[in-house]
């Protein structure tokens, strides 16, 4: 038992509430320049919701403002049943950015360690978790080596590592396999699913792949060009748990189609 | 310009905060008669602390009884030091960028004397200031003043020669590739892609060459006796007369003679971003 | 002198791979040091040849000559400069960086020490030598210590403001995302993100301190100081001798300054690191 778990174990009690997620009429504005339309969502606990959106359309501002890291314009957010300002001061999320964002001049041990330093674990734990999370992303050889010496997609591990590290009861995630190569996107996409499975935890997450948001979601959220605003969320009714099979699955190909065929509606306007 | 605002007034804050700062540390001095934080008893007095503002109104006195004020005699000073730094400090551009363009053509030449540069910059030049003062004026060919500019160049020298090869350096390389693919000579290419690109580096450099250059004529100036310029008026008044308040007000225009060929710099820089990019600094 | 990438080391490029260690390094030294050699060769020939008099160049033989026979009296002025610039240096960073820590608390102040450092950093701040001499006296080590201090404050000041806000927004979010508190935001992210600016600052600074040390006894110094020996060295025609002097101090410039670098390399390990273990 470690510091942290307690009050992780006691806010994914209370998420059962009224969704992980809720967002109402939830719009920004940067400056005169609309960046994200009116939305709503919640996402269910336990849920897997992916946004699929053309480029600028507002997917990393909504993760954001989930974050409580921008303010929203305009609407509410609660995050676990509170204001998405005290999800964050209570540690309720991890985030893994669209930048691996790691620290130089701390070793990728010491990168994954980070929460963990900061919500005050003792250091034994600390590196007894940080050791299982490299392990998890095949990166345990390269603990002791510095962000700069790694390649862009081995550093984005890193990133979800330290994501995972305090097993946060919702994910936030921007295009966390972006910098991966196909193979090692479809390994990591299985690991993410071998942890939700293990965890329970919730995920939002952000993709530009199609197949990708497919195969990981319980739900596709679709969103419009610039200002976005949610086009359709489509749910996945694919069997569980996702395996390889999956990938084959005629059901696969059609959902595939379908989200393909709405993104399409949203940049024709 | 909302952030300009802000500066301005945030700049004016510690003007003002310096102004306290030093009649506050007056203050100090006064009421307890010694300098802090190395006291030195019987020093405290009001002659050695000055207000700011008798500062100011010295320039406007009688100095050494003549008639002529402080303000008076310090610009024609000013003007001995300007000649120096203005000299120097054109030499040292034309040596820096000319330096800087040849390792930025020659990585052998940048790879053989680079690090002389370098190491340069950790030898302690101004004290050469005396054998150079001296060695010039054993020179009849050379005006008197010749070995304050010399200083000047050497403290230009540097940044410049850092400030062109680094700009030179910042050309894009498909800019280059597709001048090439013109058949470009390097002349073309150097004056046509190279040294436009350089230009925000070498007037960055040009600033802090042209304050480096005052710090040289004025160490260079109280090196050599009888030499003149603000630099022999702060000897004079710090060592021979001991009048306080024209030591500090000399000082003062020293600070303002440095601020001056910052600024000579700084609207050269605006004018040319004008003129060839229309890009307002 | 705003940025470390304004600096003398900065410039002299990244450090050879450690893979490729001695090798590499010294082929890298071979150019420079030929050319110092053959500099110093052309110097003692044309002096010799030309019968240049000492009064403009003195040969580098008789200056080595100068530098043994002297040594004792010339360490022990370079000494006398020397711990004047080290104490300054101290006092100068130190105050330097810890007006930077407090400047940086305080978003205006932040904004506006900047400027203003630069300026205040840019002007001959040694022309207040005179004003130290006249406060604690021409014969007191505090005269120089206070010019020397005074040069290195606003170099560190403003490149510890300037470091200090260099982190990128990225990395203030992730960190924000923990709800990390204050004082972890500056001992994980900011004051790392800052080194290297500081101690780019800290270079200059080095080089600084001994130049404004003896040109503050330039304006008057004790009789034992490396200022002072320059000066009526010179007074007294003997050319050679001032010239061993400089040498002796620049020895100690850049002592200082190699010590500065060895810090740095042991602040900043990760910044030795050989890039490129990628899989
Ligand atoms: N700090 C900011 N200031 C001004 N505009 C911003 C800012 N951040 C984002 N924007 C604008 O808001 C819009 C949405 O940006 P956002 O990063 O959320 O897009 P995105 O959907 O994540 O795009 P991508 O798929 O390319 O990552 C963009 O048009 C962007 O230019
Ligand atoms: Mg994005």
């Amino acid at each position: 038992m470690s510091a942290g778990e307690p009050a992780l174990a006691a806010s994914r009690a209370d998420a059962g509430v009224g969704g992980v997620v809720a967002l109402r009429g939830v719009s920004k504005d940067y400056g005169a320049t609309p960046a994200l339309a009116p939305v709503s969502l919640d996402v269910a606990p336990g849920a897997f919701v992916s946004l699929l959106g053309p480029s600028g359309c507002g997917k990393s501002t909504l993760l954001r403002i989930v974050a409580d890291l921008v303010e929203p314009s305009a609407g509410s957010v609660t995050v676990a049943g509170r204001p998405a300002r005290e999800a964050r001061e209570r540690r309720d999320y991890g985030m893994v950015f669209q930048a691996a964002t790691l620290f130089d001049w701390r070793t990728i041990r010491r990168n994954v360690e980070l929460p963990l330093e900061v919500m005050g674990w003792r250091a034994a734990e600390r590196r007894a978790r940080a050791q299982r999370m490299l392990e998890l992303v095949d990166l345990a050889d390269v603990a002791d080596l510095r962000p700069p010496q790694l390649s862009g997609g081995m550093q984005q591990r890193v990133a979800i590592a330290r994501a995972l590290a305090f097993e946060p009861a919702l994910l936030l995630m921007d295009e966390p396999f972006g910098a991966l190569d196909e193979l090692t996107r479809e390994r990591m996409q299985d690991g993410l699913l071998a942890i939700r499975a293990r965890t329970g935890t919730t995920v939002l997450f952000v993709t530009h792949s199609i197949p990708e948001a497919v195969f990981l979601s319980s739900s596709v959220v679709v969103m419009s060009a610039r200002p976005g605003r949610v086009l359709a969320e489509i749910p996945v009714d694919l069997p569980e748990p996702r395996t390889e099979d999956t990938r084959e699955d005629p059901r696969f190909f059609q959902l595939v189609t379908e989200v393909r065929e709405t993104l399409r509606r949203g940049v024709r306007p | 310009m909302r952030q300009g605002a802000r500066r301005a007034i945030g700049v004016t804050g510690v003007l003002a905060a310096l102004v306290l700062l030093w009649e506050g540390y007056r203050a100090l001095a006064l009421a307890t008669g010694a300098t802090w934080p190395i006291a030195v008893r019987g020093t405290g007095n009001a002659q050695q602390f000055p207000h700011v503002w008798d500062i100011v109104l010295a320039y406007g006195r009688p100095y050494r009884g003549a008639g002529e004020t402080l303000g008076a005699f310090l610009v024609g000073e000013a003007g001995a030091t300007l000649r120096e730094v203005a000299v120097g400090f054109a030499l040292g551009v034309v040596i820096g960028f000319a330096l800087g363009t040849l390792f930025a053509h020659s990585r052998l030449a940048e790879r053989a004397l680079m690090p002389w540069v370098v190491v340069s910059q950790t030898v302690p030049f101004l004290a050469f200031a005396p054998i150079l003062v001296v060695a010039t004026g054993s020179i009849d060919a050379l005006p008197d003043w010749s070995g304050v500019a010399l200083l000047s160049t050497y403290l230009v020298v540097f940044p410049m020669t850092v400030g062109t090869l680094r700009g030179l350096r910042s050309a894009p390389a498909s800019g280059e590739e597709l001048l090439r693919s013109y058949g470009a000579s390097a002349w073309t290419r150097l004056w046509r892609l190279r040294v436009p690109a350089a230009v925000p580096q070498l007037f960055a450099a040009a600033k802090v060459g042209a304050t480096a250059a005052v710090v040289g004529a004025i160490v260079g100036e109280l090196s050599a006796p009888g030499a003149g310029g603000i630099g022999g008026a702060l000897f004079d008044f710090g060592r021979v007369s001991n009048n306080a308040l024209q030591l500090f007000a000399t000082a003062l225009a020293a600070g303002l003679l440095g601020i001056a060929a910052y600024t000579v710099v700084a609207l050269a820089e605006r004018a040319v971003l004008r003129r060839f990019t229309g890009v307002r600094a | 002198m705003t940025t470390p990438a304004a600096t003398p080391a900065a410039v002299a490029g990244a450090a050879p791979a450690p893979g490729a260690g001695l090798v590499r390094r010294s082929a890298g030294a071979a150019a420079p040091l030929a050319l110092g050699l053959g500099v110093l060769v052309v110097w003692e020939v044309a002096v010799r040849a030309l019968g240049i008099r000492p009064i403009l160049l003195p040969p580098p033989s008789a200056i080595a000559a100068a530098v043994v026979q002297d040594l004792p009296r010339l360490a022990g002025a370079t000494w006398v400069t020397g711990r004047s610039a080290l104490l300054g240096f101290a006092i100068g960073a130190g105050g330097g960086f810890l007006a930077g820590l407090a400047a940086s608390r305080w978003r205006p102040l932040r904004e506006a020490v900047v400027p203003v450092g630069v300026v205040l950093g840019s002007l001959p701040i040694v022309a207040t030598a005179p004003i130290f001499n006249l406060w604690f006296g021409a014969l007191s080590i505090w005269s120089k210590v206070a010019v020397v201090a005074l040069v290195v404050f606003f170099p560190v000041l403003v490149n510890t403001v300037a470091g200090l806000a260099s982190a990128p927004a990225s990395s203030q979010e992730l960190l924000r995302s923990y709800a990390a508190p204050g004082r972890t935001v500056l001992t994980a992210l900011q004051i790392p993100s800052a080194l290297p600016f500081v101690f780019g600052a800290l270079r200059v600074a080095a080089a600084l301190s001994v130049i404004a040390a003896v040109v503050a006894e330039f304006f008057g110094g004790f009789r034992d100081s490396a200022g002072f020996f320059i000066k009526t060295l010179m007074a007294n025609a003997d050319y050679t001798g001032a010239w061993a002097t400089v040498v002796a101090l620049s020895a100690f410039g850049l002592a200082l300054f190699g010590a500065v670098a060895l810090a740095e390399r042991v602040a900043m390990p990760w910044r030795r690191d050989d890039r490129g273990v990628r899989t």
